[in-house]
Formats: structure tokens, C-alpha cells, sequence
């Protein structure tokens, strides 16, 4: 298998599924009428209904759905399960499925006034799912703050060339904003002189490092590398050199796991031990995690002007840069190195069914399901769908083409990042970004440049995800003052509402690996997904039309996403809980996430159930809005 | 009808920052969307600076009422790529920078005195030559 017959396949069967499957539901089921009021045009206030261009509202409908998880998830589930796994959930799950939930969730609201999912899961279901919908959003906001903070931490420990970099971005944050606001320097002086230093410092990282051909490993005896190497030694002899915990990552992309020799094999190193599979977490992690916690804390605390924004600044220019130059070296390296990877991944690489019962359990089903999320269905499009694009929809008939199609392009994103980390290359996203990066900027600098390249695209990859991690603290110390600020008066200091979410946040970083909050967020956003189906199937049984195409799916995502929850629960419970103290908390902390999104599971779907038997037996009239 | 007068501001703005679509809709279900912009965009200059926008838009506000349609303000911030594109081609070295119809007219401390009396003379006598 090659890239090539990806993208023929993806074509082929989005075009088979998109006119002979969705086409027909649109004009037989919803019956969409390009003359009946959408209720932009009917409220039309400029502000939120706002009829618009259907080639405007693509664009928007799909930048609002495609974010990290398209790209995210396919990597994660490939290294896991194989490429072909992977490859038939993307084109079967958003055949049946993906377009339908996010089709549905436009028109329902579309034909209900422009009401949101959970003002119609109120009025159609029960009270008690709007409640349902706020916890998941506040969970969700906790769950990617401790995904991104762990892999950050992580990536921080194992690569000694990265973190010099992001210690100069900082320090070239405070300088920037003292000179451009306080000392008013010159705008473009001051801009060459944090980016550049910035830039530099990434680069520099690994200079004077050797490659061990034999270990398949850097010498990191570089001024700065080695330097950073008798740091965290320094750290970690606090514990004799011993773990203070120990973690499994069944996806193989946690940065402290070596990539494999010229045999195939991964190394012992001395924070991986292949047989067991168990990566030492040491104090120089926890180290580098507080270290990202004291940046993100400066940044949400201090004005914005003196940390938070030149910080952005100089992140933005960075990315641009380096993005910039290796898009050149794309464009170049079929002129001058022509070598286009074969897919090196295998097919299958497990099923996963066998059960260890001391070892992390990662069946295919469920879990495959709740690790690609976006990409194949995802319950986050049908949130912004009913809240955003249905009070801009201008025809009815616009909702296939910008809902559907809008899935069918993030599905093609999703093939693309599958097709990405299938060819050579090693560790997860974050890696696999950077050795991107690497061969890129190999094409225009030589290929002594790699390794400098390499550690520029960690330092990137670091700084997308910061910038927005420290902002997510902000917003997450303004709502916890808010929200509880009047029953615990210490919260509205500003000082321990950011120390509350971040020790919230610790606990979940500290109960495991990454891939654990990966996959209860996939849970959360299915769970999303099945509650989306389910209002369309009692919306459709309401107005008397035949809910198949949206039942069956929702009957599928919602025991797999019960399924997968407990899964996740066990895994935590066996291989977390057991470390004892601070580590075994934050595991029950994250078991405690995964039972309510297990109840809450419950409650929706006996609601939803005997909402629809309401309807079935004609108890329950439907609103005019809606039968229209 | 004439073509209006083009105005464009080179100044250090307020600055709030929205992340992804995602995360944005998370923060409006559980309403904090606006608290929490709010609260960046009172942080996000110094004092000085602050006051020096606010005066900034006092100034758009009389020039817009003094002269309605025949002249289009724009403003960039001076800290983003617009920002700095602008001010090397431009040459502006100082804050607030006011350039006219593609030639930088004033910057600094009395910027915006000097593009009012700029602005006044140009549409003068653009009146004149029309009579």
C-alpha cells in the first residue's frame, strides 16, 4: 500500500457515499425545500442568524470541526491496531455515520428555530440532558489541558535538545514585552531579536551531539544538550535514580520510548525497558511538568501584555517561519530528493482482544472507536452545527453540502494524517511532526542539518500546544472564579482558582499516560455524538418519518462508548491504582470521569428511550417547528 | 462621488485571544466566553498604552464625525505581522503611526494632531479643485 491508492480509495467512496447514500436521505427523509425559511433569514439579526454563502459557510463549518483530532487520533490509532484498522473505521464510520450526525444536528435545528442541541434535548428529551451537556464541556476542558500538559512533560524529559529553547522562548517573552511596551524600542529590532534568539536557542540544542550508530542513539555530550543531561541527572538522583512511578503506553508515542533499531527492535534505555514495556517516569519529568505549569501560571496570572502575548508573538513567528521554509522544502524534494516513503506500517498490528490481566487492555472494539473520533464521528460537530451553522444556513438544501461535506473534507484530513504516520518514521505526533520537519528543512540545508531541524520542529510542536495550554489556564481560573466563586470566597483570588485547575490538572498528568486522557476525551466527545443521534431519532420519530439511518448509529456509538468507558476504567485500575499514593489518586480521579460519563451515558439513554416510546405510541405531540 | 481619503493607523491594540472554533464554543456553553475575553483585553497594554488607544479611538470617532464617508480609517496592531509588514514598509518607527493615502504623514507623540491638520488641508482642497 502506498499514499497513492489512499487517496484513490477516499475519493472513490466519498463520492459513492455523499450522492447514492446522502443525497437520497436529504430528499426522501429530511426532505429538505429550498423554499421554506431557514431561520436566518426568519431572525436574521447579523449577529448569530446571518444568511450566508454555502461556499462562506463551508469554510467556516469546517474550520469550527477540524482541529487536533483528525490528525491526533488516526496517528494514535495506527500505532496501536495498524494502518487497516484505522482505515476502515475512517470510511465506514463516516459512511454511515460521521455525515449523518453532523448532517442531522444542522437540520434538527434548523426546523426547531435555530435552537441549540441541548434546547432541544430539554424540550424533546428531558431537563436533566442540558445539565448532562455542561458537565461534559467542563470535563472536556480538563481532559485536554492533562493530555497536552503530559505530553509536553514528556517530550521535555526525553529530548535534552528541546527544552534550552523553550526556556529562551520564556525569558524572550518577558524581555519582548518590557521593550515593546515599556522601553518602546523599535518594533522590528525588538521582533528580530526575541524570534531570532528564540530560534536559535532551538536549533542549537543538540549541537555537539554524536550518533551512536550501534545503541541507534545521540551522544548527548553537546554544551547545551549535555548540559541539560547533567541537569535532569542532577534532579533525579534526589531519588537514587529511581522512577517515581512507572507508566505503560500501549500507542508506542510517548517521547521517553525509543524508536526502533535497524532489527526492529526498541532499545533499553534507561527510561524504557522493551520487555516489560514500562517507561520510568523520574523526577526530572515531574521537573519539566512543573516547570510548564510555572509558564502557564505566569501567563495566567500576569498582565497579558507582560508574558502571555510576546510570548504568542514570538510562538507565532516561529511557526510561521519554520512552517514556511520546510513548505518550500516539500515543494523542492521531488526535484532533489525523490524518495517518497512505502508505507512501513503493518496493516494489522494486533486486535488487542487478548487479555493480560495485570496489563493495559486496548481491544478494537471499543477502543478504536473512542481513539478516532474526529475524522470518522464525532459529537463535537454536532454542538457547533446546531449552535453556529444552522443560523446561517441560507437554504434547507445547503445543509448537505456544508454539513455532510464539510465531515467528508475532515475525513480526507484524517486520511491524510493516517497516510502521514504510515510511512517511515517513529513515536507519536509530536515526533513524527518533528523528524517531518527534520527532512524537510534537510531538502534546502543538507543532511547535517536534520538533527538541528528535528529539535526546531519539537520546539514548534511545544510551542503550539503552550500557547494554547497557558491561555486554557486563564480561561480556566476566570470560570472557577466565576462558577463557585460566591460558595468558596478563596477562589475568586486569582492566584488559587489558577493553582486549583492546575493541581486538578496534575492529577490527571500524574495518573498515567496520555493515551489514557486521549481516550476518556474520545469517550466524552462520542458520548456527544450518541446524544446528537438520539435526539434525531426521537426528532424523527416526532414528525412521523422513518429514523433508521440515525438510530442504528446512535444504538452503535452509544453501547461502544459505554463499552470503551469501562475498558478505560479497568485499564486505570489495574495498572495505575496499583502505584499507590499521588499517582494511584489522580487514576481515581480519572476512574471517577469515566463512571459519570458511564451514568450520564445511562440517564440520556433511558430518557431518550422513553421520550421515543412517547412518540412511538403517539402520547407525545410533536411542536409545529418542528414537524414542518 | 469622490473618492474618500485613506487613513490607516500603525498602533500597539488591545489585544484578546480566541483559540479554535472547539475551544470557543466550550467557553460560550458554559458562559464564560465573555468574561473571559474581557478580562484580556483590560491586561493586555500598560497603562500608558491603554490610554493612548483610547485616545486613538476618540480621534477615529470626531474625524468619522467630522467628515462621514470621505474618509476610511483603518487600524492595524503594530505587534502582528500586518503590524510589522506595514512598518517597514512604511518606515514607522513610532506609535501611533498615521499614513494618508499610501505616505506616512506623522508618528509619535503628536501623531494624531498632525493628521488631523493633514487630514483637514487634503480634503480642502480636494472641495476646492471639485468647485
Amino acid at each position: 500500500m502506498n499514499t497513492f491508492w489512499i487517496v484513490v480509495l477516499g475519493a472513490i467512496y466519498i463520492y459513492l457515499v455523499y450522492n447514492y447514500y446522502a443525497r437520497r436521505i436529504d430528499r426522501d427523509i429530511i426532505q429538505s425545500d429550498p423554499k421554506r425559511a431557514t431561520p436566518a433569514r426568519m431572525y436574521m439579526d447579523g449577529v448569530d442568524f446571518m444568511p450566508t454563502s454555502r461556499n462562506v459557510l463551508y469554510g467556516y463549518h469546517f474550520k469550527s470541526i477540524a482541529a487536533a483530532g483528525p490528525i491526533v487520533g488516526p496517528i494514535t490509532a495506527a500505532n496501536i491496531w495498524g494502518w487497516l484498522p484505522s482505515l476502515l473505521w475512517l470510511a465506514i464510520g463516516v459512511s454511515f455515520i460521521g455525515w449523518v450526525s453532523d448532517y442531522t444536528a444542522i437540520m434538527v435545528a434548523v426546523r426547531n428555530d435555530g435552537n441549540s442541541l441541548s434546547a432541544i434535548s430539554h424540550r424533546l428529551i428531558s431537563p436533566r440532558t442540558r445539565t448532562i451537556l455542561f458537565v461534559f464541556i467542563f470535563f472536556y476542558l480538563l481532559l485536554v489541558a492533562g493530555a497536552f500538559m503530559g505530553i509536553m512533560a514528556a517530550l521535555m524529559a526525553a529530548r535534552p535538545d528541546v527544552p534550552f529553547g523553550i526556556i529562551m522562548l520564556g525569558v524572550m517573552g518577558f524581555l519582548g514585552g518590557q521593550m515593546l511596551y515599556r522601553w518602546k524600542m523599535d518594533l522590528i529590532v525588538v521582533t528580530v531579536i526575541i524570534v531570532g534568539v528564540t530560534i536559535l536557542a532551538m536549533i542549537l540544542g543538540p549541537f555537539g551531539a554524536t550518533w551512536n550508530a550501534e545503541k541507534g542513539a545521540w551522544n548527548w555530550v553537546g554544551p547545551i544538550n549535555g548540559a541539560t543531561v547533567a541537569f535532569n541527572k542532577a534532579i533525579d538522583s534526589i531519588t537514587g535514580g529511581q522512577p517515581v512511578m512507572q507508566v505503560v503506553d500501549p500507542t508506542n508515542a510517548d517521547p521517553r520510548i525509543p524508536a526502533p533499531g535497524p532489527d526492529g527492535k526498541r532499545p533499553k534505555t534507561a527510561l524504557y525497558d522493551p520487555e516489560t514495556g514500562l517507561i520510568n517516569t523520574m523526577p526530572s519529568y515531574l521537573f519539566w511538568a512543573l516547570f510548564l505549569l510555572v509558564f502557564s501560571y505566569l501567563s495566567a496570572i500576569l498582565p497579558i501584555w507582560r508574558f502571555a502575548q510576546p510570548v504568542n508573538y514570538i510562538g507565532f513567528w516561529v511557526t510561521f517561519l519554520t512552517i514556511g521554509i520546510s513548505a518550500i522544502g516539500a515543494l523542492l524534494a521531488p526535484f532533489i530528493k525523490p524518495q517518497v516513503g512505502q508505507f512501513a506500517l503493518e496493516p494489522v498490528k494486533t486486535l488487542g482482544f487478548a487479555l493480560d490481566p495485570a496489563k493495559p487492555w486496548q481491544p478494537l472494539w471499543p477502543m478504536l472507536f473512542v481513539t478516532i473520533a474526529c475524522g470518522a464521528i464525532s459529537g463535537w460537530h454536532a454542538l457547533v452545527g446546531s449552535v453556529g451553522t444552522a443560523r446561517q444556513l441560507e437554504y434547507e438544501t445547503d445543509g448537505l453540502p456544508v454539513g455532510g461535506g464539510a465531515m467528508f473534507g475532515e475525513n480526507a484530513l484524517a486520511l491524510l494524517a493516517l497516510t502521514a504516520v504510515s510511512i517511515p518514521g517513529s513515536g507519536g505526533g509530536g515526533g513524527r511532526f518533528a523528524a517531518g520537519v527534520g527532512s524537510l528543512l534537510s531538502v534546502l540545508f543538507g543532511d547535517d542539518f536534520r538533527p538541528f531541524g528535528t529539535a526546531l520542529g519539537f520546539g514548534v510542536f511545544i510551542v503550539i500546544v503552550l500557547t494554547v495550554t497557558q491561555l486554557i489556564f486563564r480561561v480556566m481560573r476566570v470560570t472557577l472564579s466565576e462558577w463557585v466563586g460566591e460558595a468558596f470566597p478563596a477562589l475568586k483570588n486569582m492566584h488559587v482558582s489558577t493553582i486549583v485547575s492546575m493541581v486538578l490538572t496534575m492529577l490527571l498528568v500524574l495518573s498515567g499516560t496520555w493515551v489514557y486522557l486521549w481516550q476518556l476525551f474520545g469517550a466524552a466527545n462520542q458520548l456527544m455524538a450518541a446524544l446528537s443521534l438520539l435526539i434525531v431519532s426521537v426528532w424523527l420519530k416526532s414528525i412521523k418519518r422513518n429514523p433508521a439511518f440515525a438510530l442504528w448509529p446512535m444504538l452503535f456509538m452509544y453501547i461502544t462508548t459505554m463499552a470503551a468507558t469501562l475498558v478505560t476504567a479497568r485499564n486505570l485500575l489495574v495498572t495505575i491504582v496499583p502505584k499507590g499514593g499521588s499517582i494511584a489518586v489522580g487514576g481515581w480521579a480519572m476512574i471517577a470521569i469515566a463512571i459519570l460519563l458511564f451514568i450520564t451515558a445511562l440517564l440520556i439513554g433511558w430518557d431518550g428511550y422513553q421520550a421515543y416510546q412517547r412518540y412511538a405510541r403517539g402520547e407525545a405531540k410533536p411542536s409545529a417547528a418542528a414537524a414542518d | 462621488m469622490s473618492v474618500p481619503l485613506e487613513v490607516e493607523v500603525i498602533a500597539y491594540a488591545p489585544t484578546a485571544y480566541y483559540h479554535c472554533n472547539h475551544c470557543e464554543f466550550a467557553w460560550n456553553g458554559i458562559g464564560v466566553t465573555h468574561s473571559a475575553h474581557r478580562e484580556q483585553l483590560e491586561s493586555s497594554l500598560p497603562g500608558d498604552l491603554l490610554q493612548q488607544y483610547q485616545q486613538l479611538m476618540q480621534w477615529i470617532q470626531e474625524l468619522l464625525r467630522r467628515y462621514c464617508d470621505q474618509v476610511v480609517i483603518r487600524v492595524t496592531d503594530a505587534a502582528s505581522v500586518q503590524g510589522v509588514w506595514k512598518s517597514l514598509r512604511y518606515r514607522a518607527r513610532r506609535y501611533p503611526a498615521v499614513i494618508i493615502n499610501g505616505q506616512v504623514c506623522s508618528s509619535g507623540q503628536e501623531a494624531l494632531t498632525l493628521a488631523s491638520l493633514e487630514v483637514e488641508k487634503r480634503l480642502s482642497s480636494l472641495m476646492g479643485e471639485r468647485r
